[in-house]
């Protein structure tokens, strides 16, 4: 790492530390700015801060006790890392899950999709300068999670989902109180939209910077809604569709460069907010449709041999896990590859000739988690 | 394409004495992958990229992989234009792995080699700055190795802890 915090020795440049407990930062990042005036040369983040060695862990323990820290790897969205996981292991394991816990995985990875969706564009108002709509879209992630906490007991990190099923059934009333919910928020989103995504100063601050277009996004690896507001149309759940997926009706929002250029900083914020909305209609189908029976096949034992990836769309993109067995109980080698490890690769050859401030914007519009860069 | 598709384009491209194999024929596997030379990795992935059937603009993940005897590096492979996947191995030695950089074919790669050399130690010398990712830069050792083991504290902070719970035991 740089050693320097200040330095004013090369001629018009300055090299400043930002972090890494800055609070636009997300969690623990820091980057070294390369600046001359309010103009950045080049911003290097350095990451690691959180480096939890879950894949070193995950060689230890057996394939269903890691999901506890699968949790941790993303605790905004715990609920599509989990499921990645679970994937990967009945992939490899050949689990058969009951249908009941395919619709609960989903509708609780869509509610977690929205309350995480929810912080992204709320901290980056925020982050902009706009505080108000911070605290509204708080107030109703934080009725998500009372209605996971009634369904889990956990409100973050929620270790619901198991390898072969769910760990609970619904409670008598939830459905309910979900639909409930589900009208309650419907009818925020237009006044958040109001409030925030067409406002001209905000547009002003996020129109036109950083855009990020299509080329760009698929080299660097940019997955999830920073690659579909590049213009790229692709979805995991609509392309390599898992779980039952392939029976829900959605669209898939992509970035058309609506105040600017395709791919800006404002796209990437409206995208989410559209996702908020599709997310609504898929839990509201899966309300309607969801099976009665079992909601956890037990497995007796796993020992399995062989390698198997699997990939979701998590609320930070195409999270993909790669699991290595050798008929073992603890696996031989686990790798996750997350949204934000690849979210986080892009800043620096995007942050030349970006203005300090609007690093800030940039960071925030990628929705970088810090633990999912480090594990 | 299915993977025997694949397998059967690169082989004829590159020869037996780059593509070594694909695993088709072997049980228990349940998702294929095709092994290739390690010190060719560079030209197979460039290619994998470019041909139009093949099209694989999407490098999903770089994985380091301690099999005992030898280093292995498994490359996730996506296109987006043809919705196929493929899993691509090389293996490297286990004293002083080396393999291609391949940056050049995906910017992507950069922190996935970074990522490789610090928990593996795998030397990419055509990358543009390969220094470690995740760990401290004066970090001993490469953690992910099979036979690595912790040092006892790193700069003046002890690496372990009594457990908390051992202070719960009335007997001890």
């Amino acid at each position: 790492m740089t050693q320097l915090i200040f330095s004013y020795d090369k001629g018009d440049e300055v090299v400043l530390n930002m972090g890494p407990h800055h609070p636009s930062t997300h969690g623990v990042l820091r980057f070294i700015l390369y600046t001359d005036g309010e103009i950045m040369r080049k911003a290097v983040p350095e990451v690691g801060y959180l480096h939890r060695a879950i894949e070193k862990i995950a060689e230890g323990i057996p394939y269903p006790n890691l999901m506890p820290y699968v949790d941790r790897i993303d605790y905004v969205s715990a609920m599509t890392a989990e499921h990645c996981w679970a994937l990967a292991v009945e992939k490899l394991a050949g689990l058969e899950v009951p249908e009941r816990a395919e619709y609960l995985r989903i509708i609780v990875s869509e509610l977690n999709r929205i309350s995480s969706h929810a912080i992204c564009v709320g901290v980056m108002a925020m982050d902009i300068g706009a505080i108000t709509p911070f605290p509204y879209l708080l107030r109703d992630r934080e009725e998500i999670n009372d209605l996971l906490e009634e369904l889990c007991g956990q409100r973050l990190t929620y270790n619901y989902i198991r390898v072969g099923g769910v760990s609970a059934g619904i409670p008598s009333g939830w459905i309910g109180r979900c639909r409930e919910f589900l009208d309650r928020f419907e009818r925020m989103l237009p006044e958040f939209d109001r409030l925030i995504t067409g406002n001209e100063i905000f547009v002003n601050r996020c129109a036109n910077i950083c855009p990020i277009s299509a080329e760009e996004a698929i080299a660097h690896g940019l997955v999830g809604p920073n690659l579909r507001a590049s213009g790229v149309d692709f979805d995991v759940r609509r392309d390599m569709p898992y779980s039952v997926y392939p029976r829900l009706d959605f669209d898939v929002a992509v970035g058309t460069g609506a105040m600017g250029t395709t791919g800006d900083c404002w796209d990437r914020f409206w995208l989410r907010c559209e996702e908020m909305k599709q997310s609504m209609r898929i839990i509201r189908q899966c309300l309607d449709q969801i099976p009665q029976g079992e909601h956890y096949n037990k497995p007796k034992k796993i020992r399995p041999k062989g390698e198997a990836w699997a990939r979701v769309e998590s609320a930070r993109g195409d999270m993909f896990c790669y699991v290595v067995g050798a008929g073992k109980p603890e696996p031989e080698r686990v790798h996750f590859r997350t949204g934000s490890f690849n979210a986080m690769q892009v800043v620096e050859p995007k942050s030349k000739g970006v203005m300090v401030a609007d690093l800030v914007a940039l960071i925030a519009s990628l929705d970088v988690i810090a633990p999912e860069i480090d594990r | 394409m299915e993977i025997k598709a694949i397998y059967d384009m690169l082989l004829a491209h590159f020869g037996e004495d780059v593509i070594l194999g694909h695993t088709e024929a072997e049980e228990g596997i349940r998702d294929p992958f095709i092994t290739a030379r390690g010190d060719e990795i560079h030209r197979v992935c460039l290619y994998c990229k470019v041909e139009p059937k093949l099209a694989f603009d999407f490098l999903q993940s770089i994985c380091g992989l301690d099999t005992g005897e030898t280093i292995t590096c498994v490359y996730h492979l996506f296109s987006y234009a043809h919705k196929h996947t493929l899993v691509l191995k090389v293996v490297t030695a286990r004293e002083a792995p080396e393999l291609p950089s391949c940056v050049t074919v995906w910017p992507a790669a950069n922190w996935y080699e970074r990522e490789t050399y610090d928990m593996f130690g795998v030397d990419f010398p055509d990358h543009p700055g390969l220094r470690r990712l995740l760990l401290p830069d004066d970090w001993q050792g490469h953690p992910m190795l099979k036979d690595y083991e912790e040092g006892a504290e790193y700069n003046g902070i002890p690496t372990s802890r009594e457990n908390p719970l051992d202070l719960l035991d009335p007997e001890g």
